[in-house]
């Protein structure tokens, strides 16, 4: 992979430094990534190592696609790095004559803006947080709209009414995407209930396999994971339970009876930002992206999908994306803020079993 | 033809052989790792230079090792200690964890000025620690119950209560995150002038002192190492088994506890959910390197930050995913472990036919001893 990446490079360089020259074996030489001429450089770091699937592959989807598309950039990933050692990380990026500093997870956010302070010269933006500085911005995607168009097409393929969802812990984020999954099934189907497990940790494959058959037990015949591992996936197809996926393409894992996946599509946002960074516009945002920005995104449906399922998600999506239907309508959240909506859902919506732990 | 091995252990370590080997094994280690490097074509001399040299570049490089290391001394004498005596603190994460929510929890709401709140910080951290090691000590010293089980099983009970905490009662911050608050300023550790360290490293560095000091110049650290060699014989000559290792492990506790304490009120400012990447367990390791001298032991968790450290600037200067870096750093340990083994025994090979005189010497030498 890190060779491909490699070749890779090396004709970006080559095609946008030289290429004309045909001088690529020159260029391989003095390579080194030094801070040449208008050449932008970025930064990825993620906290757990690179794997085929989940939250971190999204990210390395997006670094890859701005890295393809245009060649006044170069950009380096670091995997594998947690919150505790992340801020030489950033430090040894920022001294390295790096232009943009984009740190992939939410614990980030205290050493980031340590380091934004020393380094004012620099740009950093930072996933999933709650703070910004004049050099730093922030930035997330309203992925329980994904979640929603999920819960449609699983109101629609449930025949026992009964959805399930494998997810990690009790936190804002989690809660917003089971009453989503759930808001959007009855929108459809109001007889629509979600069982919820949860597991307390992202990545947990052989309790997310057992989750699954705990609810497939209970009934349930369309389950949504969020979790970063496709055992869950799995698990769901081998007891005929259509399931739904998160943050990456997991159709090569799920099986047959794989529906969808809620994905993270942060190419649009890697590529503006880069883009305001190199014209001299960007500034400090918070953004959180709906479906609208492109960032929120669904995986292309599963072969045991039916078309008309399939038709009305889209065209609720395209309502969404219109602004003309809200996920929340009808429920306890209708009219809150985005700030709420980020820092304050701790409860179910009508539909969901049980009430969430802790609160 | 026959092999005839031959493992004796030894009466005395020769000092090259005690110097040497660590040396030699973490040769040894870099070697085998430039074929996972070369694999991926990147030019391990490179790297080693990035991972092992620039760390000590500029203050601040020497900073990070530092910042790393301060939570790895005080866990690895936590390991330590009751290692001393003979016990497995596998469990030293759990401890570290009870003195990161009990210390996070005084810091977050006693307020105290900075000279009084920082000493109160790390008492009740010491305290939790030992808390946390205490009935896994007492089962062990009153009924001999595994300590290696229970202060294991000890640990996934800290961290369920931790994750449980940092998402409700102790929640903070906005956005629902599973975190606290952000520490007072009183109660951050004061960074050492100059640097990025901080006091958490002279309270470490004082501990290993004090630690050098009773084992080795006191009644009760000749009793540790006494018990630790031989319990019955311990029991024979009149010392308390129980006392001994009640207290080695429950001091053993008290520093896991420091640990974590220092961690967060002296690097990350407050407490996640995944704050503490496994320090209790990289403990281990850095107390088995360190079993012959808490300043050997202080040296092996200068080590293990400076790999943790060098494998991250090497992600960041070259192209090298963080699982090849997991790879260098694991056979690095694994050879160091291994080298261990070779400083206490001698392993004597002959190849040849068994009635051959020089095989047979061996064993003479060992029925003789």
């Amino acid at each position: 992979m890190s060779r491909k990446k490699l070749t890779r490079r090396n004709a970006i360089r080559s095609a946008g430094v030289l290429g004309a020259l045909g001088l690529a074996g020159c260029s391989q030489l003095s390579g080194g990534g030094g801070g040449d001429g208008d050449q932008l450089q970025a930064a990825f770091v993620y906290q757990t190592n690179l794997g085929d699937v989940g939250w971190t592959r999204a990210h390395e989807n997006g670094r890859l696609a701005v890295d393809d598309s245009f060649d006044w950039i170069t950009t380096e990933y670091s995997d594998g790095v947690p919150g505790n050692e992340v801020r030489s990380v950033f430090e040894q990026y920022a001294n390295s004559g790096y232009d943009i500093v984009y740190g992939c997870t939410t614990e980030y956010q205290d050493p980031m803006l340590q380091v934004a302070e020393e380094y004012p010269d620099v740009t950093f933006e930072h996933c999933n947080g709650f703070e910004t500085a004049e050099n730093m911005g922030r930035y997330m995607g309203k992925f329980y709209q994904g979640w929603y168009l999920c819960g449609v097409a699983a109101g629609h393929l449930t025949e026992s009414d009964t959805l399930g969802m494998v997810v990690p812990i009790p936190i804002p984020q989690i809660i917003r995407q089971i009453n989503a999954f759930t808001v959007g099934a009855r929108a459809v189907n109001e007889d629509a209930t979600t069982k919820v497990r949860f597991l307390n940790g992202w990545a947990d494959p052989s309790g997310a396999r057992q989750a699954v058959n705990a609810l497939a037990d209970e009934g349930a015949d369309a389950i949504g994971s969020n979790m970063v591992t496709p055992a869950a996936l799995q698990a769901a197809t081998e007891r005929e339970a259509y399931n739904f996926g998160v943050n990456t393409s997991m159709a090569e894992q799920a099986g047959e009876y794989y529906a969808t996946a809620q994905i993270n599509n942060w190419e649009p946002f890697y590529k503006q930002s880069a883009k305001d960074v190199r014209n001299g516009e960007w500034t400090a945002d918070s953004l959180w992206g709906g479906l609208e920005t492109g960032i929120v995104d669904i995986d292309d449906f599963g072969p045991k999908v039916p078309d008309d399922v399939v038709s009305d998600v889209e065209t609720k999506r395209s309502e969404i994306e219109n602004g003309e239907r809200s996920v929340w309508t009808g429920t306890k959240f209708e009219g809150w803020s985005d700030a709420e909506l980020f820092s304050d859902v701790g409860s179910y919506v009508e539909g969901v079993e049980g009430s969430v732990p802790s609160s | 033809m026959l092999v005839d091995i031959e493992i004796d252990a030894r009466e005395q370590t020769p000092s090259w052989i005690a110097y040497g080997t660590p040396l030699f094994a973490i040769a040894a280690a870099l070697a085998v790792s430039v074929v996972a490097l070369v694999a991926i074509g990147v030019n391990p001399i490179a790297a080693y230079v990035e991972m092992f040299l620039r760390p000590f570049g500029t203050v601040a490089t020497i900073s990070n090792v530092l910042v790393r290391a301060t939570p790895l001394i005080l866990v690895g004498l936590g390991v330590y200690l009751p290692m001393k005596a003979g016990l497995w603190n596998i469990g030293a994460e759990g401890q570290l964890l009870a003195g990161a929510i009990v210390g996070t929890w005084i810091a977050i709401n006693v307020t105290l000025p900075q000279l009084l709140v920082i000493p109160v910080i790390l008492l009740g951290s010491a305290i939790a620690g030992g808390l946390w090691a205490f009935i896994p000590a007492w089962l062990r010293a009153k009924w001999g119950i595994s300590e290696i089980i229970t202060t294991l099983l000890f640990t996934f009970i800290a961290a369920d209560i931790q994750l449980y905490l940092v998402r409700g009662p102790m929640q903070g911050g906005s956005g629902g995150f599973p975190q606290t608050e952000l520490l007072p300023a009183a109660a951050e550790f004061p960074a050492i002038p100059g640097t990025r360290a901080h006091v958490g490293l002279l309270v470490a560095l004082l501990i290993v002192v004090l630690v050098y000091v009773s084992m080795n110049r006191t009644r009760f650290g000749f009793r540790v190492n006494f018990v630790g060699s031989n319990a019955d014989a311990a029991e024979q000559a009149g010392m308390s088994r129980y006392r001994v290792y009640l207290l080695t492990l429950v001091a053993g506790g008290a520093l896991a506890g420091l640990a974590g304490i220092s961690e967060i009120a002296g690097n990350q400012s407050r407490l996640h959910a995944s704050f503490a990447p496994g320090y209790g367990y990289t403990a281990v390791p850095i107390a088995l390197l360190g079993r012959n001298g808490v300043f050997r032991m202080l040296l092996a968790a200068l080590f293990f930050a400076l790999l943790f450290v060098g494998g991250n600037r090497v992600t960041v200067a070259m192209e090298v995913p963080s699982a090849i870096i997991d790879i260098v750093q694991a056979l690095v340990i694994l050879f160091l472990i291994t080298a261990e083994f070779f400083q206490r025994y001698r392993l004597s090979v002959s190849i040849g036919r068994r009635d051959d005189g020089r095989s047979i010497r061996g064993s003479e030498v060992t029925t003789d001893d």
